[in-house]
């Protein structure tokens, strides 16, 4: 079955996106001082 | 927090059962554990007093002295005396007192009655004392210190009735004090004289559990012998006891990826969620049954006192490292994770131990590293999991990362010189308990939740950048070795191959390594993807899967890749490098500097490098490559 066009567009879209959203992390980590790592031990 | 809410203080020696408290009154979760110095920073929560009224508590790390240096020290007395810029000064402080050790935990309660805030004495632990054989007076020792007496279980949450109705208003007025203040001779002759009429100890001396199980478990030679079994069975126990469950997850990885592949024609989407984000994240995942046993265990010692053992065990061995007991703790939680270890080390009194704690807490082979040595270790003894075998490599990887530590700190200590006041080493042993299943399990969810947090949100981002890494650039070719060559990662593999050629490793392995800077864990990940490990297979087991294909890994030359010099030059540089961005951000809050942080990061990073260079090339002279 070949390939359809929309299946590499949509893996692009995803990778675009994942690549925006690092992008806003590391921005509001930044403003924070907080690196929102998730460990519940953390920034207490 | 709302100002109209009058605001109550737990306070109490370390130990007393103030956390165990706090959650009663409020509801919270917060960490209790059987050992002192569990809180090191104010938790705050809200509960109602019998009648209803709203009221703000806070839960203070306990300290058997407000004159103390150490930093929780430092907390406790600023907010009780109302110098804390961000906490008010307390309407009404909630004394926590062990009622099996009066003698001691009354100290505390007469530097704060001196303080003139409005106290309420809560006897914990009496269930225990009785059973030590002690005759408690609750109400010779609310007349002897003029405030009132509340006896409690708040484990068994019981008394909290009885406590709840002592918070109302009118708050008690401030006794007469009837030591001199501020003379600690005089206080503690009045504490002493008090414990001995509120607590009537038995003529004989009867041994206890505790103290008969202490004769082995603190024994010279014994204490040791059941230390390393211990920690030995906790080891073997991770690898038996898990592989059920992580069966479970594997055989739904797999269903998952037949039915998608059933579903969708061949193209990058599909790639993307078989190979990219089921595969990577998956192999990941896979590890949550091993974690979790871990953070079991690990609460399981807490809970039952056995940690201050384990603390006392190592003391004498500490000092000759220029640390003391004291730092033992931390270290010990930092086996979980080297984020509360760091922030345990401010029960330290001395500023330069503490330092050298918090340099040396990220050796301790924390959780996230586990999933790493899982894959590894097998490859060393021919690929199977499981046994004796496995359990010795895997608690000779925690000594080795806890003996450098230990290294290193006495080097550090050496360096920055003697402490210019001397402080005293001083761990209370606690009477075992049984453990507190639903804190443990409650705690056990909590970790497991951050880690399944931490896999669908950065590692899952992580895989998806990888995934498009060894994609893109497309090449219209045949042959996977030049398409992958072409990609970006084929590229940057190309790069810094030269430099971790040296250490056992090529370009692909050195770019799973560049991954994990992120978080160690990816690395498995990323090792599923770079040496496209096929998912789908059938009757496969991912972790066998990434084992089989790097076992049949080789050079151009035909030489094994994966040969046994390279795995141990791999786990010596998981066993030293800080790969956790967040420990140095907390390194730095924590020392005030982030000068300690970046060059904790990056002193670290360099002893890997090197450690895993000398290795490769002794075992490469040793054939094992």
């Amino acid at each position: 079955m070949e390939s359809p066009d929309w299946q590499a567009w949509t893996a692009l879209g995803i990778v675009a996106i994942t690549v925006i959203l690092f992008a806003v992390r590391a921005k509001r980590s930044n403003s924070s001082g907080c690196s929102n790592c998730g460990k519940d031990d953390g920034c207490s | 927090m709302e100002a109209s809410n009058d605001l109550i203080a737990l306070a109490g020696n370390p130990n007393a059962g103030k956390t165990t408290l706090f959650n009663a009154l409020t509801g919270s979760i917060e960490k209790v554990g059987n050992y002192p110095g569990v809180t090191v920073s104010v938790k705050q929560g809200g509960m109602r007093s019998a009648h209803g009224k709203a009221l703000d508590l806070i839960d203070l790390p306990g300290c058997y002295s407000l004159e103390g240096g150490s930093p929780d020290q430092q907390i406790a007395r600023d907010v009780l005396r109302g110098d804390n810029a961000k906490i008010p000064k307390p309407d009404l402080v909630v004394c926590v007192l062990d009622a099996s050790n009066l003698e001691r935990h009354l100290q505390i309660a007469l530097e704060i009655i001196e303080l003139e805030i409005p106290v309420v004495v809560a006897l914990n632990m009496v269930d225990l004392a009785e059973k030590a054989g002690l005759r408690l007076d609750p109400v010779k020792l609310s007349e002897e210190l003029g405030v009132p007496v509340v006896p409690i279980q708040a484990d068994k949450g019981k008394g909290l009735v009885e406590l709840k109705q002592s918070l109302g208003h009118p708050f008690p007025a401030t006794p007469e004090i009837h030591w001199e203040t501020g003379d600690a001779e005089s206080r503690r002759a009045f504490g002493l004289q008090v414990a001995d009429l509120a607590a009537r100890r038995p003529e004989a001396h009867t041994s206890t559990v505790s103290d008969k199980l202490d004769r082995i478990l603190l024994h010279p030679v014994l204490g040791w012998v059941c230390f390393i079994g211990i920690m030995f069975t906790l080891f073997w126990s991770i690898f038996s006891f898990a592989g059920i469950p992580m069966g479970w997850i594997e055989s739904l990885q797999d269903w998952t990826t037949g039915i998608i592949e059933g579903a969708m024609a061949e193209g990058d989407l599909r790639d993307l969620i078989t190979q990219g984000i089921i595969g990577g994240v998956g192999s990941v995942v896979i590890f949550l049954p091993q974690i979790l046993l871990l953070f079991f265990f690990i609460g399981l010692m807490e809970s039952s006192g056995y940690m201050s053992r384990a603390a006392f065990l190592m003391d004498g061995f500490m000092s000759r490292v220029g640390l003391s007991g004291k730092a033992f703790l931390p270290l010990l939680s930092s086996y979980a994770c080297a984020i509360p270890g760091v922030m345990a080390t401010r029960t330290i009194d001395s500023p330069k131990e503490r330092l050298v704690t918090i340099f040396v807490a990220p050796w301790m082979s924390c959780s996230a590293r586990l999933p790493v040595y899982l894959l590894l270790v097998p490859m060393l003894l021919g690929g199977s999991e499981g046994g004796a075998k496995q359990a010795l490599i895997f608690l000779s990887i925690y000594v080795l990362g806890t003996l450098t530590a230990f290294v290193v700190a006495r080097i550090l200590r050496g360096k920055l010189g003697p402490d210019e006041v001397p402080t005293h080493f001083l761990l209370e042993l606690p009477p075992y308990r049984f453990p507190q299943w639903k804190y443990i399990f409650r705690h056990v969810l909590d970790r497991g939740w951050a880690f399944l947090k931490n896999a669908g949100t950065v590692i899952l981002g992580i895989m998806i950048l990888l995934w498009a890494a060894t994609t893109y650039p497309k090449l219209d070719s045949d042959d996977p070795a030049e398409v992958l060559s072409h990609t970006i990662v084929g590229r940057i593999s190309h790069v810094i191959e030269p430099i971790v050629k040296p250490m056992g490793f090529d370009g692909r392995t050195g770019t799973a390594i560049l991954t994990s800077f992120a978080a160690r864990e990816v690395f498995v990940g990323s090792m599923a993807q770079l040496f496209h490990v096929d998912e789908a297979d059938e009757d496969s087991e991912t972790r066998n899967s990434i084992r089989d294909q790097l076992a049949k890994e080789t050079w151009p030359d035909g030489r094994k890749m994966f040969s046994p010099a390279a795995v141990i030059s791999l786990l010596i540089f998981y066993i030293y490098a800080l790969q956790c961005l967040p420990t140095t951000a907390v390194v730095a809050r924590e020392t005030g500097s982030w000068k300690w942080g970046i060059g904790q990061f990056i002193f670290m990073t360099v002893f890997a490098g090197v450690a895993s260079l000398i290795v490769y090339q002794l075992a490469k002279l040793f054939g094992l490559a």
